[in-house]
């Protein structure tokens, strides 16, 4: 029997655009065991919560993470007006599910690049994130905000997008679905991504159930979770369904999140022909009091968002379980028997956000 | 399993222009309706204080009593809360962001005696 060293994996590594450490015990190439810990950018915002004012929260929250910040700001918003007990207006919702599905894009294609940096692919790297400044031109054009979109606010959505604006924005996403595809057909066929992701880093539906996965990561094992399903903002208005894929590979988490990509881009289309007239916002009255969950789907899996008021301008609790730290059981499950070559492309697969996790 | 599947896109991208600009030379086009940096109308403001309540990171204080308004624009996250707060429209978002600042100045703006007052009258180090 080989002896077992112990390789430290991270928080500064290439792959890796956030600090997340793994202890890999190795017995020669193959990983034992991975011992993941995290804290490396704890920065309290929960805690603010506690001090600051209910509405001027809703700013900070957006903030938790540079990646997922529309859905953030979306989260706490909903759970404050679930407190509230105040209706938003169909044209918000609408509005929300439009930059929400945008978020979701930018998220992936910032993904995909990361992984195809990550695999070798530099040119690829390269065209996927030209795809995605596009996207954002349209994000700042629409919401003001490039990474912190700043659409979202207790009640609605901070700016109105005019009709024409909208159809143009269509127009143009139209031909970037057109240009994503020739990507796309990079990433599922040319033999040097499948080479470096085809059966690597396996994780069975069971276990994928088992640890808790979430998002793209557990519907790349066959299990079909989503929950956009609860109809939340407009997504009971559009038609869609779960995206899955049943191998549970690296390659499987590719295939789930190009495809998304497209449903994403094929949700935006829907909800702006049946975007509703009328106002985007309703003021909210009172302060927060009682408990609620509210739960959405991040471009990386499913986010719960605990909102405790008391009847103050000061939230009791706020709490927020994001998806990676739901991924990083499933993410050790799948080190398991790895090669330390592969470790890093298994480690991106499940889309690590780090900033989330630690807030 | 297939080879080559990148050639078509690479070939293609041969026949455009570049994706990114060649600052400085070309100049930079801000995104209409961009929240880049706050401005500051120093004759529209009445000095009611809303702006700086709402603002969650602290970053604006107004004083009452010397008709003066502070930004620290090191703090301030343009959120456009206060844009929001503003009754009077003497806060806007400019499309622009701030320039590069080599140093932490606070920007003050006062409504000096027989002058316009929209200009920083005192800009002042921490």
């Amino acid at each position: 029997m080989a002896e077992k060293t112990i390789i430290p994996f991270g928080p500064q590594h290439p792959v890796l655009p956030e600090p997340l450490h793994l202890d890999l015990v190795m017995e020669d190439e193959t990983v034992v065991e991975a011992i993941p810990s995290i804290g490396f950018i704890h920065r309290g915002l929960e805690r603010l919560a506690e001090s600051q004012d209910f509405q001027q929260m809703g700013y900070v929250a957006e903030r938790i993470c540079g990646i997922c910040s529309c859905i953030h700001g979306q989260g706490y918003s909903q759970g404050i007006e679930a407190l509230l007990d105040m209706e938003v207006p169909a044209r918000a919702q609408f509005l929300r599910l439009v930059w929400g599905e945008e978020s979701r894009i930018q998220s992936h294609l910032l993904w995909l690049g990361l992984a195809a940096d990550a695999f070798g692919f530099e040119s690829l790297f390269m065209h996927t994130w030209k795809l995605r400044e596009r996207l954002l031109d349209w994000v700042e054009r629409t919401t003001g905000g490039r990474v912190i979109f700043g659409a979202n606010k207790i009640g609605g959505v901070r700016r109105d997008v005019a009709d024409g604006l909208l159809n143009e924005m269509v127009a143009d996403l139209k031909a970037m679905e057109a240009e994503f595809a020739g990507l796309e057909r990079t990433f599922l066929n040319d033999a040097t991504v499948r080479s470096r992701m085809e059966g690597v880093g396996v994780l069975p539906k069971a276990l994928a159930m088992a640890s808790g996965a979430v998002g793209p990561t557990l519907r790349a094992s066959g299990v079909a979770s989503d929950t956009r399903t609860l109809g939340y903002s407009a997504y009971d208005q559009v038609q869609w369904q779960i995206i899955t894929e049943g191998a549970g590979d690296c390659f499987a988490r590719i295939k789930v999140r190009c495809r998304e990509t497209h449903q994403s881009f094929d949700m935006i289309y829907q909800a702006v022909a049946k975007m509703p007239a009328g106002p985007v916002e309703n003021k909210p009255k009172g302060f927060p009091k009682g408990e609620f969950m509210a739960r959405l789907e991040q471009p990386r899996g499913e986010v719960i968002y605990y909102l405790k008021g008391n009847g103050t301008k000061h939230l009791e609790r706020f709490r927020v379980r994001t998806p990676t730290f739901a991924n990083i059981p499933a993410l050790v499950s799948m080190l398991k028997g790895a090669r330390l070559a592969d470790v890093g492309n298994i480690l991106l697969t499940i889309d690590p956000c780090i900033s989330c996790t630690e807030r | 399993m297939a080879f080559g599947t990148f050639s078509l896109t690479a070939f293609t991208s041969l026949f455009k222009k570049p994706a990114t600009t060649t600052w400085p030379a070309t100049a930079y086009v801000p995104v209409a309706g961009a929240r880049g940096s706050l401005q500051f109308t120093a004759e529209s403001c009445n000095y009611c204080t809303l702006c700086a309540l709402k603002c969650p990171t602290g970053a604006i204080r107004v004083d009452r009593v010397k008709k003066a308004w502070t930004l620290d624009r090191f703090k301030c996250i343009v959120c456009a809360a206060c844009v929001d707060a503003c009754v009077k429209k003497a806060l806007a978002c400019d499309p622009h962001f701030s320039p590069p600042s080599d140093g932490h100045v606070i920007e003050v703006y006062r409504v000096a005696e027989g002058a316009d007052g929209c200009a920083p009258t005192d800009l002042k180090a921490p």
